[in-house]
């Protein structure tokens, strides 16, 4: 063990150059390929170290507390945080990923991909991966993964992000065919979402015992207590640093802080700025989430332009972010980060001018809207911490500029049927607090739901934006880049949506680890990344 | 005894029941699972399946019927959240439960006792004021604070304690004594109202002109006597950890009913709502008796009938 650990370096140099010459192989074969950077590969492999050809042994554990626990532990339900962040990458996997800091797919269990035609792909499988169960990685397995989280009486929370119907095949032993109804240009992107479970997994009914690819196998759960994985000694990216990691979760940022300090816990996330202020240990980032107000455009007052407009000018988005929102956001002008192709650079947006909206309101008024209809401000209280101070000063900001503002704190059940259609075209007039995000590089799992007269969160009409929105989704490349540039221009010029603040979130690490957190840590804490110092 | 105990059961449950009927309504009227357990942007196809699944698509007087037939066997459905029975979801927090309910009441009667007797022995002396002055600070100060302060102290700086969890001894010192707080407070007053009256009746001091101690008359025959308004608030407070305690659950992470039932209604789990109250109602109705029967021993002019 000694000398393994004498000469690291040399190690992974020797992984590094066998890499690199596997990744020059596959170059040549492939045409269509996207692939994993030298740069990523140099990281992957610092995990694994071998020394004549025996694996380096994960020892150790570690404890990482969470805000809250999964409410299902099923790979087909991992879009939401709660379960994506225990699960995947860590216990099961897809056939690819997205990059953290660029939105780019990058190959996974897929080590290259092929469009047919419109709706028709391929994609390679990687060889050589067994499921935690010893089955083996082959089309007919990804086949069962990716239909049975499209079987519509399983309830995966995944199948809402696929919009057409998608269907897989067996095309060969280790090339799986995905056929969709309408064409899907980024289904790369999307299958990203599709964690595979083990062929051995009920194809009918919900698992509570996960068992993947990944780095690490589900080792048990105490409900409501905690959830251990033990790490995958025969992964087949090297097995990860520590043997074992446990997950408990606190609801208290406070008790979550608390445990990095007192040693009891190695990586607790979600920790407010007071908590973080001047230890070394803790890290910043952004969180990929936008919080935005989305006005009910189909009633008096919201349906008249100038008053939205002077909802958004009323809003002054620095102090909310600086004094309210406790280092928490910073001022957004836009739904989606820069990792979305639907991000307009150096979008300036509206600036807050509180004599503006008052000019606006009265512009309004004297043209017949009835601006003092009361407006209910629904503030969804478990958006983020600290919600129901900055709808507080909405609402005194927005009645200050003249409008009638009622406040209405409403916990998530509650908040949808303000939120969602078809309940949410019979409500009064109204702004509803939103937070949303997305880490798919692409547009077109933002801006459907929110600009379309048909998104099931949207309150546009606007059949000119459909008609836009229907033609970006079939476009690749900087094409599409542009269409969903134009999309949010013009979304943003009608106020279809208010953004307000783009969410920070910080994180804490013991002594005993590291890790970088990215704009993804919230959603996937990938294990394998966490190393030990 | 056996018509005291058939009557109090059968009262009881007639309440428990009313108290089901309504929880059962008035929980579906907060809104529907689905939103919460699906995406946003879920299809209609997707809702229909979930409430279908989860019985939720049947008439609403359908469902109460299914309620009833199946809670007649005990049987309150399958937890959404926890996807396990909602019965063994209660129960397996009511252990826990109930064994910190008890040490944090037995030490909060081993404290008030003493000191809300010493106070009363000698009223409106330093001790005194010094007892008074510490019951309503414990009364009054706010168990959420005091808990997260007793973390930052005996946890970060001291290391002492585990910051939460539950693990060796260790683990319930924090706990316990949040959960003690409050009542050792108030039942400190009441002990000292309760005493000061009865060292001021006459037979003791009668007693007290024979030459009888003051400790031995304030602990072996006014306690007694001013023990029925101890044992009510007693009873009430233990009531309150047995289905309350949610502060403790939320900062120290205690698997205990409190919380259970805190992220039922937040989850619109209604059949762990449904199984807590019958469980937590139960557990009030035998303390309820316990504190009768308590009554009758500690006063013989009570008689259990």
């Amino acid at each position: 063990m000694l000398a393994v650990y004498k000469f690291p370096d040399c190690q992974r140099q020797l992984i590094l150059t066998q890499r690199r010459l596997r990744i020059r192989e596959e170059n040549l074969v492939t045409n269509y390929v996207k692939r994993v950077p030298a740069l990523k590969t140099l990281m992957l492999s610092a995990a694994m170290t071998v020394v004549g050809g025996a694996a380096l042994a994960a020892e150790g554990s570690i404890v990482l507390v969470l805000p809250s626990e999964p409410t299902s532990v099923d790979a087909c339900d991992d879009s939401t945080n709660a379960n994506a962040r225990v699960l995947r990458g860590n216990v099961v996997e897809g056939l690819t990923r997205l990059d953290p800091k660029t939105g780019q797919v990058e190959p996974l269990l897929a080590t290259e991909w092929k469009r047919v035609d419109d709706k028709t792909w391929l994609f390679t499988l990687r060889p050589d991966v067994k499921f935690h169960d010893g089955a083996s990685l082959n089309a007919e397995a990804v086949a069962f993964g990716i239909n049975r989280s499209m079987n519509a009486d399983l309830v995966c929370q995944t199948l809402s992000l696929f919009k057409t119907k998608t269907t897989a095949s067996i095309e060969s032993d280790m090339v799986v065919k995905i056929v969709t109804e309408d064409a899907d240009p980024i289904l790369p992107a999307r299958i990203a979402y599709i964690d595979l479970p083990s062929p051995a997994t009920p194809p009918a009914a919900k698992t509570d015992t996960p068992i993947g690819t990944g780095p690490f196998k589900f080792a048990g759960r105490d409900i409501g207590q905690s959830i251990t994985l033990a790490a995958n000694e025969t992964y087949w990216d090297g097995a990860p640093d520590f043997a074992e990691a446990k997950y408990v979760w606190r609801s208290e940022p406070t008790i979550r802080a608390s445990m990095i300090k007192a040693g009891e816990a190695d990586i607790a996330i979600d920790i407010p700025f007071h908590e973080a202020e001047g230890l070394p240990n803790a890290q910043e980032y952004a969180t990929n989430s936008v919080f935005f107000l989305r006005p009910m455009l189909r009633k008096p007052p919201l349906d008249d332009l100038r008053v939205r407009q002077a909802v958004n000018a009323a809003i002054d988005k620095d102090t909310l972010t600086e004094v309210l929102m406790d280092h928490s956001g910073v001022p957004a002008q836009q739904l989606v980060s820069p990792l979305i192709n639907g991000n307009i650079p150096d979008f300036a947006g509206t600036a807050y001018d509180l004599d503006r909206a008052k000019a606006l309101i009265a512009e309004a008024k004297a043209a017949g809207v009835a601006v003092d209809t009361p407006i209910e401000l629904i503030a969804r209280s478990d958006l983020f911490s600290g919600i129901n101070e900055v709808s507080q000063a909405i609402q005194q900001m927005l009645q200050e500029a003249g409008l009638k503002v009622n406040l209405k704190p409403v916990d998530s059940a509650a908040w949808s049927p303000w939120a969602r259609k078809p309940d949410s075209l019979e409500q009064p007039a109204n702004l509803l607090t939103v937070t949303h995000d997305n880490i798919s590089g692409d547009a077109s799992l933002s801006f459907p739901n929110y600009f379309s007269s048909g998104g099931r969160l949207s309150m546009a009409n606007d059949t000119a934006l459909d008609e836009k929105l229907a033609k970006a989704a079939t476009l690749v490349g900087d094409e599409r880049t542009a269409a969903y540039r134009d999309i949010a221009k013009a979304a943003y010029g009608e106020e279809i949506i208010i953004p307000v603040a783009a969410l920070q979130s910080r994180l804490l690490t013991s002594d005993k680890v590291s890790y970088e957190a990215n704009g993804f840590t919230d959603i996937e804490l990938h294990l394998a990344d966490v190393k030990k110092k | 005894m056996l018509k005291f105990l058939s009557v109090r059961l059968t009262t009881s449950l007639i309440a428990l029941t009313g108290v089901m009927v309504i929880v059962f309504f008035l929980a579906r009227l907060t809104g529907s699972p689905a939103s919460l357990y699906l995406p946003v942007d879920a299809t209609d196809a997707m809702v229909e399946a979930f409430n279908r699944q989860n019985g939720l698509d049947k008439p609403l007087v359908s469902q109460f019927v299914d309620f009833v037939a199946n809670a007649l066997r005990l049987d309150f459905g399958q937890s959404i959240a926890q996807q396990r029975p909602a019965a063994t979801a209660v129960l397996s927090a009511m252990p826990q439960t109930i064994l910190l309910a008890a040490i944090a009441m037995g030490l909060t009667l081993l404290l008030a006792i003493p000191l809300g007797t010493f106070a009363a022995l000698s009223p409106n002396s330093t001790l005194d004021r010094g007892i008074t002055l510490f019951s309503l600070f414990t009364a009054s100060i706010p168990d959420f604070w005091f808990a997260l302060v007793c973390v930052l102290v005996f946890s970060v700086s001291l290391g002492l304690l585990p910051t939460s969890g539950q693990g060796g001894l260790s683990s319930w010192v924090l706990p316990v004594a949040t959960v003690m707080l409050h009542p050792v407070g108030v039942i400190t007053q009441v002990v000292r109202g309760a005493m000061l009256e009865t060292l001021n009746a006459g037979y003791v001091q009668n007693a007290r002109a024979r030459g009888y101690s003051w400790r031995r008359l304030a602990f072996r025959h006014a306690l007694r006597n001013a023990a029925l308004p101890i044992i009510t608030v007693a009873g009430d407070r233990a009531g309150g950890m047995v289905n309350g305690a949610v502060i403790v659950s939320a900062v120290f992470a205690w698997p205990g009913i409190g919380k259970v039932l805190v992220d039922a209604v937040y989850n619109r789990d209604f059949a762990v709502i449904q199984a807590g109250v019958f469980v937590v109602g139960i557990a009030v109705i035998l303390l309820n008796i316990l504190v009768d029967l308590v009554y009758a021993a500690a006063d013989p002019r009570i008689r259990v009938s």
